[in-house]
C-alpha cells in the first residue's frame, strides 16, 4: 500500500477516534487537533506491523492518551477544567436532541480527569471494565470506582443544568 | 443512564473532521512524515556506496560470476552490504526467470536468505525499452508512485505460512528497469523455508494518483507468475535460550533464538498481563565493534495461552546483510543473546 493510501486509510480510521479522545483529555478542539497530527504521523512512520486491527485501534487509544497526559503536565496538570473555560450549560429543550448532546457532553468535561477518561473509554470506546484499569493504569477495582463515582457526580451535573431527569 | 451515554455518544460524534479537513490533514502527514520515512534517496546514495566496496575488491579473485549477479542486487534488497563476498555468496543465489504479459516483463533477479526468512529482488519493465509514464517525483522519489494491485507468495504450494511485503525502488533512475523487493518471513514456528520453492505472482501495474483522491492510472494489466527456488546456504545460528526478564513487572523468557547474516528469529512467552508487550518487541543487533542499531521491518505473531499469557514469535529481517561473526548480540526487548564465538 502506498504511503498516500496507507495515510488516507489512517485518518479515515482513526482522525476522529483522536480527535473526541485527545478532546476528552485537554478540552479544546485546537489542541485535539494538534495531538491528531501528532499520532497519526507516528502511526504513519511505525514500522511494526501490528498483531491486528484491535491491536492497532488499541495502540491508537493509548498513543493519544499519553499525548494528551504529556501536554497536561506541561501545562503544570489541570485535571479538571476551569469552570470559566466551559460553557455554562443551558437547559435543552426535552426534543432537542443536539442540545442536549452538547449539554451532556459539557458536564462530562467538568468531571475530573480520571473520571472523564474512564467515562470515554467505557461508554464510548466500548472498553471492559478490565481494559479501562489497563488503560488507566490502575486496578479494575478502582476502574470500577472510578466509573461509579463518575456516574453519579455526573447524575448531579446533570440534574442542576436540568437535564430530563427521567433520563438519569 | 442509558439515555445519557447515548446523548455523550452523540455529543462526541458531532466533534468530527470535515472531508476536506481529513484531506488536508493526509496531506500535512505526507509532508511531515516524507523526509522521516525510509531514506530512498539516501538508500540510494548507499547504492554508490556499494559499487565502491565492489570497485575495491575488483582486484581480489571470485569463484563465480555468480557472486558479482547476486551481488549486484544486495543494495536493491538492504540498504548495503557490509558482509564479504563470500557471505553475500552464501547467502544469495541469482535467479534469472522471466513473466511478462501486456507488454511489462519481470523479472526473478536475485535471492537472499536464511532458515526463516528471505528477500526476492524482482525488476520491472516496459518489454519496449521505454520507462513507464506518469510516475512521480514527490514524497518516495524511489518508488515513483508504482504499485502493484495485488501480490501473493507462496511456500511450497501455501503449506508454509509466511508473512510478506513488497515494495517498489529504482535502483537506476538512468536506465527504464525498476526493482520490487520481497521480504518474507516464516518465524521459527514453520520449520523453515531454505531448501524449499516460493511462487510469487503480481496481478495489475499502475501507478498512484499525485495527491489522496486523485485516480490511480494503469499501467499494464495481468498477471506475472514466478517460482523462486530458495537453495542458497542456510547460514542460521542457534543462540542459547531460557533467558528471562521482567519488564514492567511481566515476565518475558526466550524459549529459542536463531540469528543468521541478514534475520534474527526468536520464540519467547511473555507472562499474564503482557499484552502490549507481546506485540511489541524490539530487536536490537549489537556489533561487535560497539555499535548497534534496532531492527525495525519484524513482525510478530501472538498466540494467548490458557493462563493468561501470550506465545510470541518475532521474526525480522535487517536492513543489511552481516557477517555473523561481526554480530556480538542481539536482544529483544530487555534481553541481550550472545553470538557464540567461531
Amino acid at each position: 500500500m502506498s504511503a498516500g493510501h496507507r495515510a488516507e486509510r489512517l485518518v479515515n480510521d482513526y482522525a476522529d477516534l483522536i480527535k473526541r479522545l485527545s478532546y476528552t483529555y485537554l478540552g479544546t478542539a485546537a489542541d485535539a487537533e494538534d495531538v491528531c497530527q501528532e499520532v497519526l504521523l507516528k502511526l504513519l512512520d511505525r514500522a511494526e506491523p501490528f498483531a491486528s486491527p484491535e491491536h492497532e485501534r488499541a495502540w491508537v487509544v493509548r498513543v493519544t492518551a499519553n499525548r494528551c497526559k504529556d501536554l497536561l503536565r506541561c501545562r503544570s496538570a489541570r485535571p479538571t477544567l476551569p469552570l470559566d473555560e466551559v460553557s455554562e450549560p443551558i437547559a435543552p429543550d426535552p426534543g432537542d436532541d443536539r442540545a442536549r448532546a452538547e449539554l451532556v457532553l459539557r458536564a462530562v468535561m467538568r468531571l475530573p480527569l480520571e473520571y472523564r477518561e474512564a467515562i470515554f473509554l467505557r461508554y464510548y470506546e466500548n472498553y471492559s471494565i478490565r481494559d479501562v484499569a489497563r488503560a488507566c493504569g490502575c486496578g479494575e477495582d478502582a476502574a470500577a470506582q472510578r466509573l461509579s463515582r463518575g456516574r453519579a457526580k455526573l447524575r448531579v451535573l446533570l440534574k442542576e443544568a436540568g437535564y430530563d431527569e427521567e433520563g438519569l | 443512564m442509558k439515555r445519557v451515554f447515548d446523548d455523550y455518544r452523540e455529543g462526541l460524534d458531532a466533534l468530527s473532521f470535515s472531508p476536506a479537513e481529513k484531506n488536508e490533514l493526509v496531506e500535512r502527514l505526507l509532508a511531515a512524515s516524507a523526509p522521516r520515512r525510509r531514506p530512498w534517496v539516501a538508500r540510494a546514495a548507499a547504492i554508490a556506496g556499494l559499487a565502491l566496496v565492489l570497485g575495491a575488491g575488483a582486484g581480489v579473485a571470485r569463484a563465480t560470476g555468480a557472486i558479482d549477479a547476486v551481488a549486484a542486487y544486495v543494495a536493491s534488497a538492504f540498504w548495503g552490504g557490509q558482509a564479504s563476498d563470500d557471505v553475500v555468496g552464501q547467502v544469495g543465489r541469482p535467479l534469472g526467470a522471466s513473466a511478462a504479459c501486456d507488454g511489462v516483463t519481470v523479472t526473478a533477479e536475485a535471492v537472499y536468505g536464511d532458515r526463516y526468512a528471505f528477500a526476492v529482488v524482482l525488476s520491472v519493465k516496459r518489454e519496449d525499452g521505454e520507462d513507464f509514464e506518469g510516475l512521480l517525483d514527490s514524497a518516495s522519489p524511489s518508488s515513483r508512485g508504482l504499485c502493484f494491485e495485488s501480490m501473493s507468495l507462496e511456500v511450497d504450494g501455501g503449506e508454509k505460512d509466511v508473512v510478506s511485503s513488497g515494495s517498489f525502488s529504482d535502483a537506476d533512475p538512468g536506465d527504464n528497469a525498476h526493482e520490487f523487493v520481497i521480504l518474507a518471513n516464516a518465524g521459527i514456528g514453520e520449520g523453515g523455508v531454505q531448501g524449499s520453492t516460493a511462487r510469487v505472482t503480481l496481478g495489475d501495474l499502475y501507478v498512484h494518483g499525485a495527491h489522496p483522491g486523485d485516480p490511480d492510472t494503469p499501467l499494464a494489466e495481468g498477471e506475472w507468475s514466478l517460482e523462486v527456488p530458495l537453495d542458497y546456504e542456510d547460514t542460521t545460528v542457534e543462540l542459547s535460550a531460557g533467558q528471562e526478564a521482567t519488564v514492567g513487572g511481566v515476565t518475558l523468557t526466550v524459549r529459542e533464538a536463531t540469528v543468521s547474516p541478514l534475520s534474527a528469529s526468536f520464540v519467547c512467552e511473555v507472562g499474564s498481563g503482557g499484552l502490549d508487550l507481546a506485540t511489541a518487541l524490539p530487536v536490537t543487533v549489537t556489533l561487535v565493534d560497539g555499535t548497534s542499531f534496532e531492527v525495525l521491518n519484524g513482525g510478530s505473531q501472538v498466540s494467548p495461552r490458557p493462563d493468561g499469557g501470550f506465545d510470541v514469535t518475532v521474526g525480522v529481517i535487517f536492513d543489511r546483510i552481516l557477517d555473523v561473526s561481526d554480530i556480538a548480540s542481539v536482544a529483544i526487548g530487555d534481553v541481550a543473546i550472545e553470538v557464540p564465538r567461531g
